[in-house]
């Protein structure tokens, strides 16, 4: 009987845990954290449990603090939860097809906002570009070869 | 500069040598990256600066900041450096690695007003950079330090770059509608219903429940307003961001998690295995210590300073959580601003 009651107890305090912080959405952190918002940088290594604990000290306070930096870490949990599979990156990369990149470049370049200034667009050609050249060029000769 | 800053700056020093063999074993790996050992010791540089860098804390021992500086990533950092300076090898090596999950990432979240190939665009984008200030183009990569992966560094930027793209064809996201339909996007009572009987009991009943629901409120603030801010935290992820044991147990999964280490400060069990695996069930036990401390704080406030009964104190109970879950919680939300998400700075 009194087990009940203690459950009971500890059940209406959780709602009502529940109901205030709803209502408030926010805590007033224990110190004063020093930062103003988390960028993406910040986001990122804080959800993959990156930082040390004096790093994190800050970042917890404001995450207390401020709903929208931990509305924005809430939601990159679900996306790695949702996502899974760490550390598969090259997983079934199909070869590439020579010269794509330079294209890419070549198209991300030209969306530069124009200045006065100069840009360096990229500054080394990629071994599937100089691959794509040595075939061009050994073809040119067989052909001319062949002509021969 | 400030003394901090001299100070930090040359503990950065002292760890020269680490960073110059890190430098070397990227450039072993990618000699033709074009980085130098100039444009790598910088972006270190940066990263010591804007996560050991904060003015009230202690100048980092140059331990420390070696131990920070072996954290880092680096082979994403030199590559993400490279990337950034448009380097075409760096970025054949970046597609190769990394364009399926960009794609991947941005189909989860692409929606009906989003495509994903529009959201793989404008990544790609923002990735190289469009806009260039005193003659250097702005690429995003400039902004990555190397303290998480690239992988999850892009993921954040894929997961912004589709706010973005969401922002741009309606004035503002707000939560509700962004999110996923877990727990936020729940049907929620509306305004405040009071009695409204004009009768003399019914007004003495609305005094007397008033007063309870005054207390009990003050009494709850200041018992959640004792915990420490991980234990907030904790709460404020599983109770208003909706967030299930799960995936709270995900975010605390790695060994080095900050909110693990809080918590797991108080087990001398965990402290000896830090490697365990976190359980939903753990988080769940850090649940309920935190709910006994408030529990322990609450009575102490109501019968300590109100005088009340333990019966009391449990009719307080049951009439703040009635009250609280007719409140309006988009108005309060809206008051303190929480209700539009807003990106992080520089972003």
């Amino acid at each position: 009987m009194a087990r009940q009651k203690t459950d009971r107890r500890a059940a209406a305090l959780r709602d009502l845990i529940r109901a205030r912080l709803m209502a408030r959405a926010v805590i007033a952190p224990s110190r004063y954290s020093g930062i103003a918002h988390l960028d993406g940088d910040q986001l990122s290594a804080f959800v993959e449990g990156r930082l040390g604990q004096t790093e994190s000290t800050p970042f917890i306070a404001h995450l207390v603090s401020c709903a929208a930096c931990r509305r924005a870490t809430a939601e990159l949990v679900r996306l790695q939860f949702a996502l899974g599979d760490e550390g598969q990156t090259n997983q079934g990369v199909e070869l590439e097809e020579p010269g794509r990149i330079r294209r890419l470049l070549e198209d991300l370049a030209s969306r530069v906002v124009h200045t006065h200034e100069e840009v360096m667009a990229y500054d080394a050609p990629a071994e599937d570009l100089e691959q794509e050249n040595k075939t061009e060029d050994e073809e040119e000769k067989n052909k001319g070869e062949d002509e021969g | 500069m400030n003394q901090f800053q001299d100070h930090l700056q040359r503990t950065i020093s002292e760890c020269a040598t680490d960073i110059e063999a890190l430098y070397r074993r990227c450039l072993s790996t990618a000699p033709n990256y074009g980085v130098t050992l100039e444009d790598f010791t910088t972006a270190i540089r940066a990263a010591v600066n804007k996560y050991l860098g904060q003015s009230d804390v202690d100048v980092p021992t140059a331990e420390t900041a070696r131990s920070f500086i072996g954290e880092l990533q680096t082979t994403d950092l030199y590559l993400a450096l490279a990337c950034s300076r448009g380097n075409e090898h760096a970025w054949w090596e970046f597609d190769q690695s990394y364009r399926r999950y960009i794609e991947r990432v941005a189909r989860h979240l692409a929606s009906a007003d989003t495509s994903a190939e529009e959201v793989i665009d404008s990544v790609y984008v923002e990735l190289y950079g469009t806009r260039v200030v005193d003659g250097v183009r702005q690429s995003k990569f400039a902004t990555y330090t190397g303290r998480g992966t690239l992988r999850g560094w892009l993921r954040t930027v894929v997961w912004h770059a589709v706010i973005d793209l969401h922002r741009a064809s309606h004035d503002e996201v707000s939560i509700e509608d962004w999110s996923e339909a877990g727990g936020e996007a729940r049907a929620r009572p509306g305004s405040r219903e009071r009695s409204r009987e004009g009768s003399e009991t019914a007004a003495i009943d609305r005094i007397t429940r008033d007063r309870y629901a005054a207390a009990t409120a003050e009494a709850l603030d200041e018992s959640l307003q004792s915990l420490g801010d991980h234990e907030k935290l904790l709460l404020l992820y599983y109770h208003v961001e909706n967030l299930k044991l799960r995936e709270i147990a995900r975010l605390v999964e790695v060994p080095t998690s900050p909110l693990r280490r809080w918590f797991q400060r108080q087990s001398k069990r965990r402290l000896s295995t830090p490697e365990s695996r976190v359980h939903e069930s753990t988080i769940m036990r850090w649940l309920e210590k935190v709910y006994e401390k408030i529990q322990k704080a609450f009575r102490d406030v109501l019968q300590g300073r109100h005088g009340l009964s333990d019966a009391e104190v449990d009719i307080c109970t049951e009439l703040a959580t009635g009250d609280l879950a007719r409140e309006d919680v988009r108005n309060n939300l809206g008051d303190s601003g929480a209700t539009v998400l807003s990106k992080g700075r520089g972003e």
